[in-house]
């Protein structure tokens, strides 16, 4: 067996990351300082005055997350080049995200005055039923889903802090891994604390910050690894010596791991589903005008680019730097020992900083996803509606503080399986807001119950999917393809070989379009608002439904 | 929108026939589609190539074949996913560069909707 490399643990790369951490922290001071008082503070806290730049869209709009950095090298690590037909659909991706709903999501939101999903959909179809459904699934599942975020924070700044360090820092406490608990800590108060305090701008800045800091990492870590293996071809070949011919053929090593089928649903699934993620969604509401969207379009094909094509070149190569973590079930550490490994200490630091910005940007827009949906869709609309501009600055605060700490709380000792949780909630989210908000964007016959059906439908496909996945995961049942299930962890149900995402989005459609069907068609007048020409100052759907409508035909 | 204090109308257009729809609709519409065929492009490219070159059967007696590369890459991956990956960059860039038109997005009425929310509290 090779011998495995043990990542060195040097104060200066800590220090970096602390840097890091600090820099964020005061993008968060800032962002409070410039805020425009006179918008409204919830349209300032949650949708940024609906002033996102070009730069600031594509860079936060580009679905990285700790699993971009983390869960994907693992996967090349361990099943070579068929990893990159896996990813793929990202080259098709910013075009689809941004370009086909982004100008109709944008007109819908200022047109209704909204600024939260359920905003959105709650004016768009005049169905307080369907925002409190679409607000309770954004609740639960995002806050299940930001457990793992979490718990990845805390890990990599576990996996640099200086040995000695930890034990001066907690006492010992029986059951408790001490670095863990620092991380968690050091990771919470940072990430809680910029997000309470600037809100959705210094969300976006420091994602775009973060954002930055990952192109650089990926792009200082990629010769250096080629360099490490000594050129592709060499790393190829020794990670074909190591894991088999499947290192550099389909369907991959070891495993029948993307079948053309699954090849296939994950194009549906990043480059389709990612339209109905609901971060991205309230993005296509916040951007300035339309031609910041082309111009973000554009950014961000050239951001991924940047970033996914380096990521399966140093990763294939890492197979040959650092061999035997397969065997040793520890690919998921891959990203940071190849950066202790190559890099000097700041360097490292530096390059490490990627994942850690990834995770905290996906916290910091989750976050404040779930304090909208707290203080908008609930506080302010079912039990504070006079509240003033004071008392609901103090409600958001008080609302992403306190599920921070709820979050922080839930993953001091977080369930192993929780990776599957989070393609499972990303899944079951797309599943539920995608066809509703094409619906909303496109087709004027589309009604509420439509929508209600196509969420419940898309949810419920999801669910039944990942159920069957985890019995059989129960019985011992390994599904064959894709990647392996971890201990204790299980796989989703591929029916005939395709990812749930697809068959929930086939539902999700064909419920929404019948039941739209069968049901009474949507007020004219509402639908007339949203759909056809109208002059500057047409009312928004909510002020027709206080006062009877005057139509001038 | 503002209602002057004792008002009960307003007024807006309903078109009849109601299928005049909206320019930000209809470009939208149309460039929908647009980007439904890069994605099929897209999609069916990366699986159809990668799916034709990049499954390497073993011969009759056994072996494996060795596996064609292209400056250290397998040549599926070349032809599989660079290849489309460089002719989606380009359609991209004339999709968001040429293709799709600028439109006036409306003015914002999240101030209106903020207004409704409390009037409708006061007035049940």
């Amino acid at each position: 067996m090779d011998e495995i490399y043990i990542p060195e643990r040097h104060p200066a790369t800590f220090l970096v990351l602390v840097l890091f951490t600090m820099v964020s922290l005061g993008l968060g001071v800032v962002a409070n300082m410039v805020v425009n008082r006179k918008s409204g503070f919830l349209k300032q806290y949650f949708l940024g005055n609906r002033s996102l730049g070009a730069v600031a869209v594509a860079l936060t709009a580009a679905v990285m997350s700790g699993g971009t950095f983390m869960g994907v090298p693992s996967y090349i690590y361990t099943y070579g080049w068929s990893v990159g037909l896996w990813i793929c659909a990202y080259m098709v991706a910013p075009v689809t995200i941004l370009g086909i709903m982004g100008k109709r999501i944008g007109q819908i939101a200022r047109r209704t005055g909204a600024i939260t999903l359920p905003d959105l959909y709650r004016e768009r179809f005049g169905s307080p039923a369907l925002a409190l459904s679409a607000s309770m699934l954004i609740m639960v599942f995002l806050t299940v889903n930001l457990i793992p975020q979490f718990k990845a924070g805390a890990l990599i700044i576990k996996t640099v802090l200086p040995e000695g360090w930890v034990a001066a820092a907690v006492p010992g406490g029986a059951g408790w891994d001490q670095g863990y608990l620092v991380g968690l800590l050091l990771f919470t108060t940072t990430v809680v604390a910029y997000t309470t305090y600037g809100g959705f701008l210094a969300a976006i800045w420091t994602d775009v910050f973060q954002s930055v800091i990952m192109a650089i990492g990926v792009l200082i870590l990629l010769p250096l690894a080629l360099q490490a293996s000594g050129g592709l071809e060499a790393a190829t070949t020794r990670g074909v010596e190591a894991a088999g011919p499947g290192f550099a053929t389909l369907p991959g090593a070891g495993r029948d791991f993307l079948p053309l089928s699954l090849a296939f649903s994950f194009f549906v699934m990043w480059a389709v589903m990612g339209m109905g993620q609901p971060s991205t969604l309230v993005r296509l509401m916040a951007f300035r005008n339309s031609r910041t969207l082309r111009y973000s379009i554009l950014y961000l094909t050239i951001y991924n680019a940047i970033i996914y094509i380096p990521l399966i070149i140093i990763f294939v190569a890492a197979r040959s730097i650092l061999p035997g973590l397969a065997e040793a079930r520890l690919t998921d550490e891959v990203m940071p020992r190849l950066c202790t490994k190559l890099a000097n200490p700041y360097v490292a630091g530096l390059i490490l900083a990627a994942p850690y910005g990834a995770v905290m940007s996906t916290v910091s827009g989750f976050l404040l996803l779930v304090a909208s949906g707290l203080v908008r869709d609930f506080y302010q609309r079912f039990f504070r509606p006079l509240a003033n501009d004071r008392e609901l600055a103090k409600a958001s605060y008080a609302a992403t503080a306190l599920v921070g700490v709820i979050v922080t709380i839930a993953a001091l000792k977080p369930p192993e399986y929780l990776q599957l949780v989070i393609i499972f909630s990303g899944t079951g989210m797309a599943a539920a807001f995608l066809v509703p908000a094409l619906m909303a964007c496109f087709w004027r016959r589309a009604t509420a119950v439509g929508a209600l059906a196509s969420m419940a439908t898309g949810v419920g496909t999801t669910i039944a999917l990942y159920a069957t996945g985890l019995m059989m995961g129960l019985k011992g049942i390994d599904p064959g393809i894709g990647p392996v299930p971890k201990p204790p962890a299980f796989g989703p149900y591929y029916l005939l070989g395709f990812d749930p995402c697809v068959w929930a989005l086939i539902a999700s459609a064909v419920a929404g379009i019948l039941v739209s069907l069968v049901t009474t068609p949507p007020d004219a007048e509402r639908i007339a608002l949203l759909f056809d020409p109208q002059p500057d100052n047409a009312p928004a759907p909510a002020t027709l439904a206080l006062h009877p409508a005057h139509a001038n035909a | 929108m503002r209602i002057p204090s004792g008002s009960t109308k307003v007024t807006f257009q309903v078109m009849h026939p109601p299928s005049q729809d909206d320019p930000v609709l209809r470009n939208s519409r149309r460039e929908a589609w647009v980007i439904l065929l890069i994605w099929c492009f897209a999609t069916f490219a990366c699986c159809g190539i990668s799916g034709y070159l990049g499954f390497q059967p073993a011969s009759k007696d056994g072996s494996i074949p060795p596996i064609p590369m292209i400056g250290g890459i397998p040549s599926w991956f070349v032809w599989g996913v660079f290849l489309p990956w460089g002719c989606c960059f380009v359609l991209t860039w004339w999709f968001a560069g040429l293709f799709m038109t600028e439109d006036d997005l409306g003015s914002d009425h999240a101030g209106e909707l903020e207004s409704d929310i409390r009037e409708e509290a006061t007035h049940g």
